[in-house]
Order: C-alpha cells, then sequence, then structure tokens
C-alpha cells in the first residue's frame, strides 16, 4: 500500500497519504509499561528502559547470577548539554554536601518509571566507580547519589546518568519539594493523632453505652474522655478554625464555618455535660468527626508529587550558557547575562535571550514558543528570540533583552499571572454553606425558643444539639472523597488534576479552546510527502538505505513513506553534517539528501540528489493526533469550541474538515492575544477550558478557569497549568470530560444523601431526644453512606475511561 | 476495679508511645516514599568486589 501510494504521487495535487500505522502500542518485554518516547531494542525484545532490558538479560542469560552491567549501551548524550559542570564552582552550587572523599547531590530524574529503574540506579556504583552509593525516591523520582569527588566528577555522573536514559532535570525548581513534603507530613500528624484519640475515646465511652452506672467512673472515663480530645480539639482540628477565620473575614461562609462551630458546640456541651454529672458527654462524636474529616481530607489531597504544575519559561530555559569572552568560553548563569553579551547556541540548544545572529546562518525552531511547524531560516544580523531552538550547527549571538525582559517571557508580566486562581472558581459545597449555616443557626434558635416557652427540655441543651447534630460532617465528605476519586481515576486514565478544585472546575466548564501546533498535531506523527516524479523500485531502496542510517526526524518520515516492504540498501560513506542533510555512497551511486541550499535547490523541503541530479523533494507536513475525529465530534454536541494557533493559516483546511461546521479558527495568535480571547470569552460568560501545550499558551492556561496542559513526554517541560494530559490520551477528552460531569452528579447525590440525614438528625435534636449515643451511632453512619455511596458510583462510572 | 486504673494508664501510656514513635519516624521520613523500599528489598546487596570494604 505504502509502496503505490508512494509510486503515485505527483507534483502539484496533494495527495492523500496513507501511510502504514504504527504497530499497536509496544509494551516492555520486562515490566509490561506500554513503551514510551525511548525503545530499546534487544534480542527482538522490546523495553521501556535500560533497567528493564538489565533486569531482562539478568534473567535470561545469567541465570540470576551476574547482570551485565558492562552490556548496557549508553546513548550518544547531546554533546556538550551538561558542559558547564565541568567548572568546578558552578558545579558544587548543585551538591548538598561535599569535601574532599565525599559528595551528595540530589537529582530529579524524571524518566524513572518502574521498579527496574530502582535496580538499575541503586546499581549505580558497580556501573560507575566512585559513585559510593544511590538511593532513589521513586515518588519524587529523585536520586540521592553519594559519591567521591575525585574519582567521578558531577560532570561525568550526569552524563552517565543521561546516556543511559535518565537525563536529570537540574532546574532548580524541585528543590521547594521539602517544603511541601513538610506540609503533607502535618496533616498526616494530624489525622494521626485524631486517629489514636479517637480510638481511645471510643473504648472509654462504650461502658456508658453498655450500661455502666457507677456515677464515679463515669466522671472518670469523662474526664479523661475530655482531655483525649483536647489535642483533637487544639491540634488536629487547627485547619477548620483557620479556614472558617479566614472565610469570615473574606465574608464567605465556608464549609469550614459550621464544622468548627460544631467542634466547639461538642466539646463545650461535652465539658458542661461532664462537669455536672449529667453524663458521658460527645467526645466520641467530637473526635471521630474530626478523624473523618481528615481522612477526608488527606485522601482528597492525592497529588501526583512527580509532577510540577507551577512551571514559568525560567524552568524552560537552561541554566547556563557559554559566553564568549574575548578568545575563551565561559559558561555563565542566564540571569547573569548582559546585553550586548556575545553567546553561543549549540545544535538542539534553546536561545536563552533576543539576539542578534552573529553567525551567517541558523535555523531555528519556535514549535514551542510561537506554534509555527515550519523552522525559520534566518540570515546573519537577523533578530532571533528567546525559547526558539537551533537546529543545526553552533551560532554566535549578540544579547538584546535579557531573558526576563524578552519579547516571550514578557506575557508573564501580564495580570493573569499576578492574581490567584482559586478565586474566580466558587466551589459547589461553599455555594451550598452559604445557605446551610445561617439555616442551621435559626433552626436553633428557633427550637431554643419552643422549648423555652413550651418548657420541657433545657433550651440551651436543645440549641447545642442542633448544632452538633448538624454539623456537617457527611456533607463535608462527599466533595473530598468523590474528587478524590474523580483525582485518581482521571489520573490512571492519562489525566494529571493539580487538585481537587480543579475536578469539580472540569465539570462545569461551556466552552474549550485548543491550540493548533503540539496540542492537535504531533510533530512525531507529521508526513512527508513528495513532490517530483515517482521513483523507481531500485531507487526506493537506495533512498531507504540512506534514511535507515539517521536519527533525523526527517529521514525518519521518509522511512515511514517507502514503507516496510522496501528492503533498505546497503550504503557505505555515510556522513551526517548537522544542519544541512546527510550523504552517503549506495552501490556505486551517491546519494544526497537535505536542505534545498545545500542541494544546490531554491526554496523549501528536503531535496534528493541521486549522483547530483535532482530527483523532487519532500516537504513534512503536520498531522492530527489519531482519533481527534470521533473526539471532536463528541465535544462539539456539548461544548463550544475554538481554535486558536500561533501558526499560519496553512492547516486551515485540515482543521475544518474535523471540527464542527462554524467553529471559530484564529490564526497568527501571539501569546498575549491567546491570553486576551480567553478573557474575551470569560467577560462573555463563558467558562473556559485551555488545552495547548507551549509557552505561548502559557498566559491562556493561566487565565482560563481550567488550562490542561498536553505532553507526550512526562519528563518535559511543560507550563504552569491545572492538569497535564499525556498526549495519547487527547483523543478520550470527551470521555474524560464526561466522567468529570458525571462525577459532579455523584457529589449533588451525595450532598442530598447527607442532608436526608440532616433531617433525621435535627428532628430528632428539636425534639430534645438526643442522647450521646445516638449521635455517636448517627455521625459515622451518614458518613460511612456518603463515602460508600462515591466509591460505588465512582468506580462505576469510571468503566469507560479504563 | 481498681485494677481498671493501672490497665488505663498503661492504655494510655502504650498510645502516647507509638505516638511518639510514630512522629520520630515521620519526621525521620520514613513514610516519605511508599514505593522504592519494597523493591529495594530485592536488590541483591552483594558487594562489588572493588567496593566490598567501604559497603560492609
Amino acid at each position: 500500500m505504502a509502496v503505490d501510494t508512494f509510486a503515485s504521487m505527483n507534483t502539484g495535487e496533494a495527495p492523500t497519504i496513507l501511510i502504514e500505522e504504527k504497530p499497536a502500542k509496544q509494551h516492555c518485554a520486562h515490566c509490561g509499561d506500554p513503551i514510551g518516547t525511548e525503545d530499546i531494542c534487544h534480542a527482538e525484545q522490546h523495553f521501556c528502559c535500560q533497567g528493564c532490558l538489565l533486569v531482562w538479560q539478568l534473567f535470561e542469560d545469567t541465570g540470576l547470577e551476574r547482570p551485565d552491567f558492562a552490556g548496557l549501551r549508553p546513548q550518544k548524550a547531546r554533546s556538550g548539554e551538561f558542559d558547564y559542570l565541568r567548572d568546578t564552582t558552578i558545579a558544587r552550587t548543585f551538591l548538598d554536601f561535599d569535601n574532599e572523599k565525599h559528595a551528595r547531590v540530589r537529582l530529579h530524574l524524571p524518566a524513572v518509571h518502574c521498579s527496574s529503574c530502582i535496580y538499575l540506579l541503586e546499581n549505580l556504583p558497580r556501573l560507575a566507580p566512585g559513585v559510593i552509593s544511590a538511593r532513589l525516591n521513586f515518588g519524587l523520582k529523585e536520586a540521592s547519589v553519594h559519591f567521591d569527588p575525585q574519582a567521578i566528577s558531577l560532570h561525568a555522573l550526569v552524563s552517565l546518568l543521561s546516556s543511559i536514559g535518565y537525563r536529570p532535570d537540574l532546574s532548580h525548581d524541585h528543590k521547594g519539594s521539602s517544603s511541601k513534603q513538610k506540609t503533607g507530613r502535618q496533616a498526616q500528624w494530624r489525622l494521626v493523632v485524631a486517629a489514636v484519640c479517637f480510638g481511645n475515646i471510643m473504648l472509654l465511652s462504650f461502658p456508658a453505652y453498655l450500661g455502666l452506672e457507677d456515677p464515679e467512673l463515669l466522671g472518670i472515663f469523662g474526664w479523661i474522655n475530655l482531655g483525649l480530645s483536647l489535642p483533637v480539639v487544639l491540634y488536629s482540628a487547627a485547619p477548620y478554625f483557620l479556614g472558617a477565620w479566614r472565610g469570615l473575614r473574606h465574608q464567605h461562609l465556608t464549609i469550614d464555618l459550621p464544622i468548627a462551630l460544631g467542634v466547639l458546640t461538642l466539646f463545650g456541651r461535652s465539658l458542661w455535660d461532664i462537669a455536672a454529672g449529667m453524663g458521658p458527654g460527645y467526645a466520641d462524636s467530637l473526635a471521630g468527626l474530626v478523624f473523618f474529616l481528615l481522612l477526608g481530607r488527606w485522601f482528597q489531597d492525592k497529588t501526583f508529587r512527580s509532577l510540577s504544575f507551577e512551571r514559568d519559561y525560567r524552568a524552560y530555559f537552561p541554566l547556563y550558557v557559554l559566553r564568549s569572552a574575548g578568545t575563551e568560553e565561559v559558561p555563565v548563569r542566564i540571569q547573569d547575562l548582559r546585553v550586548g553579551d556575545e553567546i553561543i547556541v549549540r545544535h538542539e540548544e534553546i536561545i536563552p535571550a533576543d539576539a542578534t545572529l552573529l553567525s551567517p546562518e541558523a535555523q531555528i525552531d519556535y514549535r514551542f514558543v510561537t506554534g509555527e511547524e515550519d523552522l525559520q531560516h534566518c540570515a546573519q544580523g537577523a533578530e532571533v528570540f528567546a525559547g526558539g531552538r537551533q537546529q543545526g550547527g553552533r551560532i554566535r549571538l549578540r544579547v538584546l533583552r535579557p531573558g526576563s525582559h524578552a519579547y516571550l517571557t514578557s506575557l508573564w508580566n501580564e495580570q493573569a499571572f499576578s492574581h490567584d486562581k482559586a478565586e474566580n472558581r466558587q466551589q459547589l459545597i461553599n455555594r451550598v454553606s452559604q445557605y446551610f449555616t445561617p439555616a442551621i443557626l435559626l433552626i436553633a434558635t428557633l427550637a431554643a425558643l419552643w422549648w423555652s416557652y413550651a418548657g420541657g427540655h433545657e433550651p440551651l441543651a436543645v440549641f447545642t444539639a442542633v448544632l452538633i447534630v448538624a454539623c456537617p460532617c457527611a456533607l463535608a465528605l462527599a466533595a473530598p472523597f468523590t474528587h478524590g476519586f474523580s483525582l485518581r481515576n482521571l489520573g490512571r486514565a492519562g489525566l494529571y488534576l493539580r487538585h481537587a478544585e480543579v475536578a469539580e472546575a472540569l465539570a462545569n466548564i461551556d466552552t474549550i479552546v485548543l491550540d493548533k501546533t503540539g496540542t492537535l498535531t504531533d510533530h512525531r506523527e507529521a508526513v512527508a510527502r513528495w513532490q517530483g516524479a515517482p521513483l523507481g523500485a531500485k531507487e526506493r531502496q537506495l533512498l531507504a538505505g540512506l534514511v535507515a542510517s539517521s536519527m533525523h526526524p526527517m529521514s525518519r518520515q521518509i522511512g515511514l513513506l517507502l514503507g516496510a516492504e522496501v528492503a533498505p540498501a546497503i550504503i557505505s560513506d555515510f556522513e551526517e553534517i548537522l544542519g544541512k542533510g546527510i550523504r552517503a555512497n549506495v552501490d556505486g551511486q551517491q546519494l544526497q539528501l537535505g536542505a534545498a541550499a545545500w542541494c544546490g535547490q531554491e526554496g523549501k523541503g528536503t531535496w534528493l540528489l541521486i549522483d547530483g541530479e535532482p530527483r523532487g523533494c519532500f516537504t513534512s507536513a503536520p498531522r492530527l493526533r489519531k482519533g481527534l475525529e470521533e473526539m471532536i465530534a463528541a465535544l462539539g454536541t456539548h461544548y463550544r469550541l475554538e481554535v486558536l494557533s500561533g501558526d499560519q493559516e496553512q492547516d486551515r483546511a485540515m482543521l475544518e474538515a474535523v471540527f464542527p461546521a462554524g467553529t471559530q479558527m484564529h490564526f497568527r495568535q501571539q501569546p498575549a492575544d491567546k491570553l486576551r480571547h480567553i478573557e474575551a470569552l470569560q467577560a462573555a460568560g463563558r467558562r473556559v477550558m485551555m488545552v495547548g501545550d507551549g509557552l505561548n499558551d502559557a498566559g491562556a492556561l493561566r487565565q482560563s478557569h481550567v488550562g490542561i496542559a498536553v505532553t507526550d513526554d512526562m519528563a518535559a517541560f511543560s507550563p504552569a497549568c491545572d492538569g497535564i494530559l499525556q498526549g495519547a490520551q487527547l483523543s478520550r477528552l470527551h470521555l474524560l470530560l464526561r466522567y468529570a460531569r458525571q462525577a459532579k452528579g455523584v457529589l449533588l447525590a451525595g450532598f442530598v444523601l447527607s442532608l436526608l440525614y440532616n433531617v433525621v438528625g435535627l428532628s430528632l435534636a428539636i425534639s430534645g431526644q438526643l442522647s450521646p449515643l445516638l449521635a455517636a451511632i448517627l455521625m459515622p453512619l451518614s458518613s460511612l453512606t456518603v463515602v460508600g455511596f462515591a466509591a460505588a458510583a465512582s468506580q462505576y462510572l469510571s468503566t469507560p475511561i479504563r | 476495679m481498681e485494677i481498671l486504673f493501672l490497665l488505663i494508664g498503661i492504655s494510655l501510656l502504650i498510645a502516647g508511645a507509638f505516638l511518639y514513635l510514630f512522629f520520630r519516624a515521620s519526621g525521620e521520613g520514613q513514610f516519605d516514599d511508599t514505593d522504592s523500599p519494597g523493591v529495594r528489598i530485592l536488590i541483591d546487596d552483594r558487594p562489588v568486589a572493588a567496593k566490598g570494604q567501604e559497603e560492609n
């Protein structure tokens, strides 16, 4: 099939190209994970990482004896990438500790993903003499390496890790993780304190419920219970008091307020009852309430710790760049660049500042920063912009504007980045509690008034009983558990949300704005097209042999276009010239494939010369990700869709074929235009979800109600956002959003359930029949019902997205 | 019935001791990573010849 289309392609028309779909997703022969960007072949097996290959070999070849660490096949790292680490003063800033014989460094390794990674990395001492020990924190994807700086330098260590597939992310942003960890620990401690006190209070409360009538003993138990509930009130429940206070100060009635009221009332009433010898008090309900609430919080705070949702442009740029000073080239920190500095940027490196090109020519890939699919060819004297990626040889530049003032990064001075996003998202639970708290206070007062008029029950007792029973434990648990399940289920389906609020916001959007480059299209899926006279079978074989030797994306595309049926010819004298092309001798024929200028041709495209004779050229056209048609059609029925692209209009027809008629498409959008567009939609009352991938979408991602960043490589940079979606899962976005909408239904049902329990409890409290035993049964029962319902419903609804 | 007070005292002591140990373990970071130790136990810790002295 591929051969036919290839042979029939002519100049002029744009033929529909069918190429062999990639074989169904490969799975690692060892761990079974789907194989991502790195595919390691060995003995006709495919592996997801060097660690898996190693462990597999260990089982296969050597019968548990000696894994062949020497057999690891390091790949060629991008040369010079970590060169700045050769400078010992710079290297030292990365170390946690160092002296003459010992040094310790923590490295964030985003590529870590399976247990073989742990095996390989913790065996680093066998792989690299000089490494004393290595420990991996799997959750954080952070390796702590202890090494002898005299035997192995940090540069050598980092290069080694990089070459076996674990490229360390040296940007400093993950160093802040320890404070995040501390707050996590605090929450854990609060929960454990509540649990310990709850358990002991329960034991001491049982005798009263089981009919113990010795008043002296009951009194003692009561006082011990009160003592045990003190840490619960003062320590474990502290977040609720703070939350209620903050809410009051901002004149919001949050759900924390009735909880804080309930806790205080429970404690006060228990103190009163026990001091007056009137009963066992409500200490067990109090501790149980706080314990369940904290459990809900803990469940909801499931975070994807190894992902970063807060990166700005600084994390995208390199840390150091080479500055040429006279004849020397020294690495300098990006922040220290000054106007007029002469800098050097090599193949595949990112331009750190707006600059003028001093070298004769450069090819710059702005895909990630402006959304343009095509490489930009620049001539000497042209202005190049920060964030572009140089393709080809090394270039010299003169800095015009340092990074923080650059054209692109000025986006971060926009207002959208200064205000807190959470404020414009009203959570359902807080909307409910707007009415809940006044209603409860009103009911409590009326009931107290009634009983003071009618007599028979102590009015204050009834008042407190209403507050106790109405304490919205189940109500407050419905949201955290429903959201917690949503976070987990969506995470399993490839959409990682930043926190629970996003899960709720996701259900409320009505407009979806999509970026084109990198989001709807995937440059790795781009298709090569042939323009020129059809090639003969022999020539196709020659070409297949040539491109098989090159790793360049264009070579890969051409290889795909040729298809698997064409047997590659044996080639010799292969030569790859960075930024130009490739050439070789095949069976005595001279083949040359590369940039138009290098092949002596005009215009664009990748030209093919056989024995110096131009035969035609290949152009590369982006292709939509697989399965988008269905997804977009399904989304179109529910949402208003729009496309915002920084690119030219050349792909409009391709998009219009897929999107519903009348979809607004805007092209040539600057980063700030995208942000303004989202603002305009919001001003028109739309609740907008932005789906984008690049730095130019950062403003729109930030401004939108929900910003989702699409990424194909979880280890790569993605701009600040509310959620990260795996590129391959974009085609299932409609299912994910449907699940989010259904989860909101589950949440509402949970609210209704808990309010029903409240009605029962309130009627008991108003009629003065609420005993400590009833309270102790009612509260956990209602909570368990709501949590159980949320679990079962979420589980059932998540089947289509699993 | 006086034995009750002794028992309650002991149970509270045990609870307190648990809390203390938990705080200490958590403070040392024992619960920060719950994935790697399970795999680490399966890794041979046979020292490499050259590294023999250092690992003992």
